[in-house]
């Protein structure tokens, strides 16, 4: 894994254009940085990250089946009670997943396993730049020359798309919910909805405030029609503390992600993965704040709120002293502790994997980078390429 | 945008670990990207639709047949009578209607228990018979007066099925979008709206992060 710095092409905010990839830029700076690359050997991907993603996912799916039928650990999580047999309804059921993303902490080939951070189980972005753009850019490069001939990308992301939408058994029409004031949200639900229309799905959209409760249980549509199944860019914490929460347990109604990945995307399942898999080389030790042997940890850690985003309210404390803290609003339903794994850090700017899961299987990377230590909603976007 | 193949590296042997093919048909060419979706989208076709308060505002507009205003008016007055939306208490009627927006009213049958329902605060019709647009009665909607000052329309209204309805400079004259325009209520029924959303909107209000994102 190394970090390239090479001219960004000079006209790749038309191409951008061209492809629909709209909010490549902050409003104070660049999101989407093609003046570097990272690039990776095929056994760096291959046996560092694809293969331990696999692991991991399969893992997080052995912990959701203990976790759905103890209320003990629902409560760990601090899940509200009434979400409890929405949750465990639909993982019986066995609805179904599209997709995920897994945050690693990797620096590369001979500097230790890659470790999981967390899992966006729920409502990962990064998305569209990730599947498209990224992959455009690599074409880009390599029929201009400014790539390593015969250099490839570790990105189905697309085409699994695609195929997981069409083989999931859902109703012929899919609507696309989040905030429509949200430009991230809003561009990653666009391109999941331009993939549903490939599967051959109609894919409306409706504002996720827009939707209506029918007295049938049904939820609707901002016309009153019924929605049969729904895509939400809204965390299920959220959804769930909503005043429709109580409502989704007996509506006929069907979510993607479905809701147990509620589970999943609680960061409060790190600890119990570290129960269950105790020196998992994939693992961080993590314990919850209020156990005791959180102790073990010593004075370097990572606290982290059980529902969170983007990294807010994420605090890094080395030797006692506080490393980097990001303020939000998140923490009042608890903590974990988690080992501190810092990200490394290339010429100054500290690089973070997300690993992609379309429905169970790997699908494909991301880097996004930072000076700080906690990858935020500020975090750039970096492409990547496989070469050796 | 047509299908776009990756380069295939001579004699390559090895299977290649990204997307053999990249194709967008909603998103590509899109510029505007993400917010030109909508536009795009056909379910978004836009109606051009009247709205009165009654036969008499219908008449003195001078747009449509005098004797074709009051008939519409009627038939907004029965389909009111009908499927009027019905929320459990006034506190709720009031929440999407406004103050004062709502009364209450005993089944039709008797052991019916009371609920409350907005006043109907004007109808809707298509411009032309050509439109083919069922008559509707129109409700006040409460929630979005600062938006109606802002983006210069008024007369916030919604339809029975929650649809919404802006007429321009505070004329009569109102563009739809033709699902709002074609969809009516059949039997009444409690409709509940704006459940979800409240938590997040919250979240980024206390938060410093990006406002009203969901998304990670």
């Amino acid at each position: 894994m190394r970090r390239v710095t090479i001219p960004e092409r000079p006209d790749w905010r038309a191409r951008a254009a061209e492809a629909g990839f709209a909010f490549h830029t902050f409003p104070d700076g660049p999101y989407w940085d093609e003046g570097a690359y990272y690039a990776f050997s095929l056994a760096e991907i291959e046996d560092d990250i694809e293969a331990p993603t696999r692991e991991l996912h399969a893992l997080c799916l052995a912990f959701a089946e203990r976790a759905v039928r103890d209320g003990a650990i629902l409560t760990s999580l601090a899940i509200p009670e009434h979400a409890w047999d929405a949750i465990a309804d639909s993982f019986r059921r066995r609805d179904p997943t599209l997709y995920g993303r897994m945050d690693l902490c990797y620096g590369g080939a001979g500097t230790g396993p890659a470790k999981l951070l967390e899992y966006n189980a729920d409502t990962p972005t990064a998305l569209y730049e990730s599947a498209v753009f990224q992959w455009l850019w690599l074409e880009d490069g390599l029929a201009r020359g400014s790539l390593p001939p015969g250099a490839d990308q570790f990105n189905a992301l697309h085409e699994r798309l695609i195929a997981r939408l069409a083989e999931m058994g859902l109703p012929g029409t899919l609507a696309f919910a989040c905030f429509p004031d949200a430009p991230e949200d809003r561009g990653t639900v666009a391109y999941l909805q331009d993939c549903a229309v490939q599967a051959g799905l109609r894919a409306p959209f409706v504002p996720v405030e827009a939707i209506g409760l029918g007295r049938d249980g049904r939820f609707l549509d901002a016309d009153g029609r019924s929605l049969d199944a729904v895509f939400k860019l809204y965390p299920w914490e959220w959804m769930f503390a909503d005043a429709f929460g109580p409502a989704i347990g007996a509506s006929p109604t069907r979510f993607l992600e479905p809701p147990w990945k509620a589970i999943l995307s609680n960061k409060g399942m790190l600890a119990h993965l570290w129960a269950m898999a105790p020196g998992h080389p994939n693992l961080l030790p993590t314990y919850f704040e209020d156990d005791p042997a959180k102790a073990a940890l010593g004075t370097s850690f990572a606290k982290k709120p059980l529902y969170a985003r983007e990294g807010a309210n994420v605090l890094l404390v080395r030797d006692g002293a506080v490393l980097e803290r990001d303020e939000g609003p998140y923490g009042a339903e608890g903590h974990v502790r988690q080992a501190l794994a810092e990200l490394p850090a290339f010429v100054g700017r500290h690089a973070l994997v997300g690993s992609w899961v379309v429905g169970a299987e790997p699908a494909g990377l991301c880097v996004r980078e930072e000076a700080r230590r906690i990858t935020t909603d500020r975090a750039r976007f970096v492409p990547h390429l496989i070469i050796g | 945008m047509p299908p776009i193949l990756p380069s295939d590296e001579a004699g390559t042997a090895r299977r290649s670990k990204r997307s053999a093919t990249i194709s967008l048909v909603l998103l590509a060419g899109a510029g505007a990207a993400a917010f030109s979706f909508a536009r795009r989208d056909p379910s978004q076709r836009e109606e051009d639709a009247l709205v009165y308060a009654t036969d008499g505002a219908c008449i003195a507009d001078g747009v449509r047949p005098a004797d074709a205003c009051v008939a519409e008016y009627r038939a907004a007055l029965d389909n009111y009578a009908a499927s009027a939306p019905r929320y459990p208490d006034q506190a709720e009627c009031e929440h999407h209607h406004g103050p004062g927006g709502c009364t209450a009213r005993t089944g039709a049958t008797p052991g019916d228990t009371l609920s409350f329902v907005p006043l109907m605060a004007g109808y809707m019709i298509g411009r032309t018979a050509a439109q083919g647009l069922p008559v509707q009665p129109l409700y006040r909607h409460a929630p979005e007066e600062q938006r109606q000052a802002s983006a210069g329309t008024s007369g916030g209204y919604c339809t029975g099925s929650g649809g919404r309805v802006f007429t321009t400079g505070g004329g009569s004259v109102a563009r739809v979008s033709s699902a709002v325009a074609r969809t009516t209520t059949g039997a009444p029924r409690t409709i509940a709206r704006g459940g979800f959303g409240g938590t997040g909107r919250a979240v980024s209000a206390s938060g410093g992060h990006t406002g009203g994102s969901g998304g990670g």
